[in-house]
């Protein structure tokens, strides 16, 4: 429908246009012909192409700050904007990553002469993550697509048991991979632990303690959760604040203070689930950060099954993913029953606005 | 290194399976790009450096979010500009008049008659009257006329519609002719 009020571009403008290429129909024809014939339209569009050279060849000024230089600055600044690097210093990182290299060649050689072990349950609600772009040196390739990476901190290293937890994991998008459930689980568990944890009343992410404004704005498939085996929840700091039962695929978009969120439960073609998380900071125009996991609900029984911690609010899990962009919010599987026991609410979000943490 | 000359979308797949030092190739190769475009739009080179630099780290950690078959460079001029407008804010919210390196990005306003008459290069006016246009205005004529970025592109950068970039670059096209009137005409 065409608003009456709207009004068409005047001529002036629609030389501009023409001009760009951007003119179509009847008024490029009428143009067509005034450039040719009108000497106030000739005018004009040769100005405009004399602003256009002058724009094109006017070079910036070259930046003499010599190219290593300026790569130094940028990786400084990449580790500067990775939590887990700020987090870790370098040489514990050196020791954790000698020590994730033995365990990896340890694990290779049981899986090797065991073959492949029945899944085994995990602790699944480690703490920490792959930090995006983390380091320029170091571990994490900040992205889909790459292949899991393995890194252990010297504490699973002397812990090798701790191999038996098993989450199949991915950081590949279009295609997911299989990796060594081992490798997987001490990959997932290391960078768990590595994660910083937040002081009470830190507010270095949208998940900031107080009245912080939490809102749904949109989901999709989102279903009564009484009705699925399994509930997914969002979880800050051990309380839920979004909860829908979980049937892949759904989705479900929340902004926490001006932060926005958006986590998305789906199935891929071997049968496991997937869980993906996107971030897009206050003020940003494009998505700032996006983290993908693949994982069988079965990988975590209810041997495996533990609290994250005494007084946990949760205290059944089937598998945890710390959100990308926060360091307090957790998208958690939880068998719905469970979940009730808890005494939490498994009513599917609506969108309406849920009640800040 | 497999190529001697690698194109994006291999630097980018090998940065994602952990190859920092293709990042850095990308890094240098869009580097005087980068910073040509915040120094545009910021005025001086130190803080078109600051703001390039800035775009590249973030470019790395929003790896995750690039869309394969996009091209690498408008990806992250988009990030440049956007850097550089949040430099412009917050130099306004502390009431920062924009610095300058040279007489040839000096606003207009602030020239002699003499002086202006002295500059008396188109080029140079340019850059001087382009300081002066509205934020908008100058972005969409910025990345249009000097980084060739398709009208639909920057409506997207801006958060606009496509008709209103149109009158944006109408607007500054106009607006540049009025003001540069005595050496356009003079040159025709």
């Amino acid at each position: 429908m065409k608003w009456p009020w709207k009004r068409a571009p005047s001529r002036e403008q629609a030389l501009s246009d023409y001009f760009d290429g951007e003119l179509r129909g009847r008024q490029a024809r009428d143009i067509d012909e005034a450039a040719s014939s009108d000497p106030d339209a000739i005018g004009r569009l040769a100005t405009y192409e004399r602003l256009r050279e002058a724009a094109r060849s006017h070079a910036a000024p070259r930046d003499e700050l010599p190219d290593a230089a300026y790569l130094a600055e940028v990786t400084r600044r990449i580790e500067a904007s990775a939590p887990a690097s700020r987090a870790r210093p370098r040489a514990r990182w050196a020791l954790a990553s000698v020590s994730g290299l033995a365990l990896a060649a340890l694990v290779a050689v049981i899986w090797r002469a065991t073959g492949p072990a029945p899944v085994a349950s995990r602790d699944a609600m480690g703490q920490g993550v792959l930090a995006p772009g983390a380091s320029m040196s170091s571990r994490a390739a900040p992205t889909r697509g790459a292949e899991p990476s393995v890194q252990v901190d010297e504490e699973e290293a002397r812990a090798p048991e701790r191999a038996a937890v098993v989450v199949a994991e991915s950081l590949r998008v279009a295609e997911a991979p299989t990796p060594t459930p081992e490798l997987s689980a001490a990959n997932s568990t290391a960078r768990d632990r590595d994660r910083p944890s937040e002081a009470p009343g830190q507010t270095t992410d949208a998940g900031a303690t107080g009245d912080v404004k939490d809102s749904v704005l949109a989901t999709s498939g989102v279903v009564e959760a009484k009705f699925l085996p399994y509930t997914l929840q969002i979880v800050v700091d051990g309380s839920p604040i979004h909860s829908v039962g979980l049937e892949a695929p759904a989705s479900l978009e929340f902004a926490r203070g001006e932060a926005q969120y958006t986590v998305s439960v789906g199935r891929v073609e071997d049968g496991r689930w997937s869980v993906t998380s996107e971030y897009r900071p206050a003020g940003e125009l494009l998505a700032g950060e996006r983290r993908e996991r693949y994982f069988r609900l079965a990988d975590a029984d209810d041997e495996g099954v533990t609290t994250r911690e005494p007084g946990a609010s949760f205290a059944r899990f089937r598998i945890a993913q710390p959100l990308v962009g926060s360091t307090r919010l957790y998208a958690v599987v939880v068998t719905t029953t469970d979940a009730r026991k808890a005494g939490q609410t498994t009513l599917p979000v609506k969108g309406s606005a849920d009640a800040p943490d | 290194m497999n190529s001697p000359d690698p194109d994006d979308n291999t630097l980018i797949r090998r940065t994602r399976e952990g190859d920092i030092d293709a990042f850095g190739v990308l890094a240098l190769r869009y580097r005087r790009r980068a910073t040509g475009l915040a120094y545009r739009f910021v005025g001086n080179v130190e803080d078109a450096r600051d703001v390039s630099q800035d775009a590249f780290a973030k470019a790395y950690a929003s790896l995750g979010s690039y869309r394969d078959g996009t091209r690498f460079d408008r990806w992250l001029l988009r990030i440049v500009a956007n850097g550089a407008r949040d430099m412009l804010r917050a130099r306004s919210r502390r009431g920062v008049r924009e610095p300058v390196d040279s007489i040839a990005a000096l606003p207009a306003d602030s020239l002699t008659p003499d002086r202006a008459a002295e500059l008396g290069d188109l080029k140079s006016r340019l850059a001087a009257e382009l300081s002066l246009l509205p934020y908008r205005q100058r972005m969409a004529f910025v990345l249009h006329e000097q980084e060739d970025m398709p009208h639909a592109e920057i409506a997207s950068l801006l958060d606009e519609k496509v008709g209103t970039v149109r009158w944006l670059l109408f607007r500054a096209r106009e607006q540049l002719r009025d003001r540069l009137s005595d050496l356009l005409e003079t040159d025709e």
